[in-house]
């Protein structure tokens, strides 16, 4: 694992949507790299053949029955909203196509 | 008498209001009345449900004067970390983002206590959305340790571990991702149980790394530690994860003598690198344990090298994608500046966010981009994979691990919030049970000559808890000291 | 140059659960916004999803249907990507082990059977929906739809023309309506397709650059949307340009795609297994009980209507276009019709009055016991085949049985000989130059008899029974 650079730092901010000023920027790169360089010590474990453990549950197939189940009242569904007309969470107009699915 | 209630374990206090000793409400009154002498200084509490308490505590002595059944946890006054979600208050995860977020639904875990006749007496703080380990993190308050009010109480679960020790609840709520229950329960001098991944249900928490995070209660004893479980423990259909495994009776399992066991000691646990002090009362228990009939065993861990390593990759990738829904679209905080969707999610995300949990988030996202996707995250599952073998193996050889739960006590303010890894480092002993999803538990084993406590960590095996708790409980009433509280200033 | 299209679709589907994929809210259409959701399916701290048994029951039906492989170890995954619509910033969904994968699905393109490959289908939730119409400069976002099963199908490029990709659809429309998972409604959005479109010259084994078409709100739309692609991109080559890897919006009102949004690079959605779902694991028992649920699929069904039916390739078409078409068929069938007289009347006669009148198969006001009824009437002489469709007609009106209305209008045939009789003897009499021709030879003239008696019968003469009485009256 190379080190990261202050550009690698914006650019992973960026897919995270947080902004980042210069000097946090600059911290952060020196402290993420600290971190880095000691996960590096992974590399040195042996995993050749080891099936990853994807799953911390024990379980399998767990299901719920298809039965719908009450919503929230619209008032709780609202409560929290930032900014809403009641029927609409509202966000700053979503230009066609932007989306990413 | 009356005014003492506080100083009562959960037992006492349930068994008390069982028989009629004492009304529940006397009880929710001494603990608050103690709250408002100490707290002040200690700042546990972040949210004070004082009237709402009361009603509670009311409504269970009516139940008992109307001859109902009452539950295994009559009158016992609870705190709730931040990261619980409950109807009543607010759930804040100690965050900026969540600063006003009033949650339109109860946990599982809430729900349980609350249907053993629990007394919610309020929440109590925690570092910021559980990423940290001393509290510092935290936008609502700083929480001191209550033993040394200079130095920090642990983390994440620092303003529980801080109230119980300090008698300001008899039992308190916390979580564990890699260390927040144990931690701070060995910092703050209480007892602090994570159980086996499953058996708490972990629907209605703030969730941070969802293969790794665990609920788990502290408490001032084991015995107390055990009764919540007793009442915590069981499937939910609505965490799938959750373990479908029969609860046994924690309580009855703590009589049986230990006469026999074997306890595993790591010579990776006992390196230089722990304090001296620590180690000095880590024998002193190991010792302890052997004079009650159990066998120590000499076992290695050469997996506690790495798996602070592995736990950062998993718990940040996690941590990167379970945050990512705290946008400030459908609650939570909001810049009316933003113009654009991206701004709106840029400004929610930096103002609501702090730097501990920007970097976890920063890291994780890192992990999960390109090649590191395979040569991190990937790996650091299958050194997972290998971890979980190493504790299979080993406990073929013990019944149970002993050790200390930290290398050190309780460290000043500021001394490491600035240094992430030595912040991680910090957590080594406590992260493999986290990763191996076994049972762990910290108890305190002492104090240093500066009056700081030390947590003897036990771990045991997947869903025994019955061991891990038979084992600390025997420890406890023969380890020849009593904790007491710490000196109200 | 001359050059071929490829092309690759990719289809959503809402599979009809009644509540969510991961959460017990309801999935009704049209509901009020934001009244069927919950903390889960919102977003909120501390919900966590719960699979609903339903949607992997339906998902293997259809994998199984399309010829797919059936993971025997699968699990769900995060896909992380930021978006209004999407509640929790990322989506559940299965990145490299779909449920089912590796199948195919024959298609009928003007006669011809041509196999599309199915690369895979895997189970997803939906997300929330936008709406731009609420002012402000501001968008709503409505989360009813948020978390609603769905199911990517998604094809191998082995389709070469728009016709191909509008055969592909309908097949894959009929096969989903014939299982039963999804009202497959692209006006409402619980179908969505987009292709992926590239072109190469002829006898190139390479791909060239693609272009992504979405929006689409119909089949139809579909097609045209992909030749004017497919046009575009020739164009775009022919004069010396190079195609840009694009998102391609079709514009209906104008017949155009537009440019939406260039894909420098591929997104990255950073996918690892989702924590919070067990993984799911798939036996031979569980595999075996779906297949045994499975309906007939349409083209074993046309098959078999040909075999046993003995109808023609088209009418055994017509009839297994949709299930309930087909259901409808062997009812009438059932209750005692001859199979090609059942398969006449509903195909000429029911189905235009469906058609006029705006009606689905499954809703007919006639039920296939009365169409049966009504052709038993004409085997058995009671009316003849002009009055049947009188008859059908007020029976799509009224929904009465065929025997009642006859009855009750009086609309049976006359099989009367001596009533007959006398109605030949008159039109005899009444025309002599016609008789003196016929009997002269002139054949041909026969019919116009037979026209004269039934009109004086106001038709409801056995047509049999005039023939035979006028034959031997003129033939004496
Ligand atoms: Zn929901």
């Amino acid at each position: 694992m190379d080190g990261l650079t202050e550009h690698d730092i914006a650019r992973l901010a960026s897919s995270a949507q947080l902004y980042l000023d210069d000097n946090t920027r600059a911290q952060f790169t020196r402290e993420i790299n600290k971190i880095l360089e000691y996960v590096q010590v992974l590399e040195k474990v042996d995993t050749e053949g080891v099936a990853p453990t994807r799953h911390a549950t024990d379980r399998l197939n767990v299901f719920r029955e298809d039965i719908p189940q009450t919503p929230l009242p619209v008032e709780e569904v609202f409560k929290n909203s930032p900014l809403d007309d009641g029927s609409f969470f509202l966000v700053p107009r979503i230009i066609d196509g932007e989306e990413n699915s | 008498m009356s005014a003492l209630w506080y100083q009562k374990t959960a037992k006492e206090i349930r068994d008390a209001v069982h028989t009629g000793e004492a009304t529940a409400l006397d009880i929710v009154n001494s603990f608050i009345a103690h709250r408002e002498a100490t707290d002040g200084t200690i700042g546990a509490f972040t949210q004070c449900w004082d009237d709402e308490a009361r009603e509670t505590a009311r409504s269970i002595d009516e139940k008992r004067q109307q001859g109902q059944p009452l539950g295994p946890l009559a009158g016992v006054p609870v705190s709730l970390k931040e990261s619980f979600c409950t109807r009543l208050g607010k759930t804040t995860g100690a965050s900026r983002i969540l600063e006003n977020f009033q949650c339109p639904y109860d946990g599982t875990a809430v729900t349980r206590l609350a249907q053993a006749d629990a007394v919610f007496l309020g929440k109590v703080n925690m570092d910021e959305l559980a990423m940290g380990s001393s509290t510092e993190s935290s936008v609502l308050q700083r929480t001191v340790n209550p033993w040394n009010h200079d130095r920090v109480p642990g983390g994440s679960s620092g303003g529980s571990a801080a109230s119980v020790a300090m008698g300001c609840s008899a039992l308190s709520l916390g979580s564990d991702t890699g260390s927040s229950i144990r931690q701070p329960a060995s910092f703050s001098g209480c007892v602090g149980v994570k159980p086996t991944y499953g058996r708490i249900s972990r629907f209605g928490i703030i969730g941070l790394a969802p293969s790794l995070d665990h609920a788990g209660p502290l408490t001032r004893t084991v015995e107390d530690a055990a009764l919540a479980l007793n009442v915590l423990c069981g499937e939910d259909p609505a965490d799938s994860t959750s373990s479908d495994k029969p609860v046994p009776d924690f309580l009855q399992g703590l009589s049986q003598d230990i006469k026999g066991l074997k306890i595993g000691v790591a010579e990776e646990y006992m390196t230089d690198e722990v304090d001296e002090e620590v180690r000095g009362k880590i024998t002193e228990a190991l010792d302890c344990l052997s004079s009650l009939g159990a066998e120590l065993v000499k076992i290695s861990l050469p997996g506690t090298a790495y798996d602070a390593a592995a736990y950062t990759v998993i718990s940040t990738a996690e941590i990167s994608a379970t945050l990512a829904r705290l946008d400030g679209v459908r609650y939570g905080m909001r810049d009316p500046e933003a113009r654009t969707v991206q701004d709106m999610y840029v400004m929610s995300k930096s103002a609501g966010f702090g730097p501990e949990v920007q970097r976890r988030i920063l890291l994780g996202t890192h992990f999960l981009s390109g090649k590191n996707i395979q040569n991190c995250f990937v790996k650091a599952q299958q050194a997972r994979s290998l971890i979980i073998r190493e504790f299979e193996e080993v406990f073929t050889q013990c019944d149970v691990i002993a050790g200390p739960t930290t290398p050190s006590v309780a460290f000043p303010f500021g001394s490491k919030s600035d240094n992430p890894v030595e912040m991680y480092r910090c957590d080594r002993f406590t992260l493999g049970a986290n990763l191996a999803t076994h049972p762990a538990l910290s108890v305190p084993c002492g104090m240093t000559e500066a009056g700081l406590p030390v947590g003897l960590q036990l771990q045991a095996r997947r869903y025994d808890e019955e061991t891990l708790l038979r084992v600390a409980f025997h420890y406890e009433q023969n380890r020849g000291f009593d904790l007491g509280f710490p000196p109200i200033s | 140059m001359q050059y071929e299209a490829v092309i690759g679709m990719e289809v959503h589907v809402e599979i009809n659960c009644k509540s969510k994929v991961f959460c017990g809210c309801p999935t009704v259409f049209d509901a009020p916004p934001n009244s069927q959701t919950c903390p889960l399916c919102l977003g909120m701290p501390g919900g966590l999803p719960v699979l609903n048994r339903s949607m992997v029951d339906k998902s293997m039906a259809v994998g199984l249907a399309l010829n797919c492989r059936i993971a025997r170890e699968t699990r769900m995954d995060r896909k992380n990507y930021f978006y209004p619509d999407l509640a929790k910033n990322y989506q559940i969904s299965q990145d490299d082990q779909p449920l089912c994968y590796d199948g195919y699905l024959d298609v009928d393109v003007d006669g011809e059977m041509k196999r599309i490959g199915i690369t895979r289908a895997h189970m997803e939730e939906d997300t929330a929906r936008n709406s731009h119409t609420v002012g402000g400069g501001q968008s709503g976002v409505d989360f009813n739809r948020s978390g609603v099963a769905l199911l990517e199908i998604v094809t191998e490029p082995d389709i070469r023309s728009a016709q191909e990709a509008f055969a592909y659809l309908t097949a894959l429309k009929q096969l989903l309506q014939y299982l039963d998972v999804s009202d497959c409604n692209m006006e409402e959005g619980s179908l969505r397709a987009e292709a992926n479109i590239s072109v190469r010259p002829v006898g190139s084994d390479k791909f060239g650059t693609k272009t992504e078409v979405k929006n689409v709100a119909s089949f139809s739309g579909v097609q045209k949307a992909i030749e004017f692609e497919i046009a575009r991109q020739i164009k775009v080559l022919n004069d010396g340009g190079t195609v840009l890897q694009e998102t391609r919006g079709w514009d209906a009102d104008k017949g155009v795609t537009l440019s939406q949004r260039l894909k420098e690079s591929a997104q990255e959605y950073r996918y690892f297994p989702e924590p919070d779902v067990p993984p799911i694991v798939v036996d031979d028992a569980w595999i075996d009980a779906i297949q045994k649920s499975l309906p007939e699929l349409p083209t074993a069904r046309k098959e078999r209507f040909q075999k046993e039916y003995e109808l023609s390739a088209y009418d055994a078409h017509v009839m297994t276009l949709s299930r309930a078409m087909a259901d409808y068929y062997e009812a009438i069938v059932k209750a005692g019709a001859d199979p090609k007289k059942a398969a006449n009347w509903l195909m000429v006669e029911l189905l235009a009055l469906l058609a006029d009148a705006k009606v689905e198969i499954s809703d007919s006001p006639v039920s296939p016991e009365n169409l049966a009824a009504l052709i038993g009437l004409i085997d058995t002489n009671v009316i003849n085949g002009k009055i049947a469709k009188e008859v059908l007609v007020e029976m799509f009106k009224t929904g009465a049985a065929p025997a009642a209305i006859v009855e009750e209008k009086g609309l049976g045939q006359i099989s009367d000989t001596s009533a007959l009789e006398e109605a030949v003897q008159a039109v005899i009499e009444a025309n002599p130059q016609q008789v003196a021709d016929y009997r002269a030879g002139k054949d041909k003239i026969f019919g116009y008899f037979v026209g004269q008696v039934m009109k004086a019968t106001r038709g409801k003469g056995n047509p049999q029974l005039v023939n035979e009485i006028l034959r031997r009256e003129l033939d004496s």
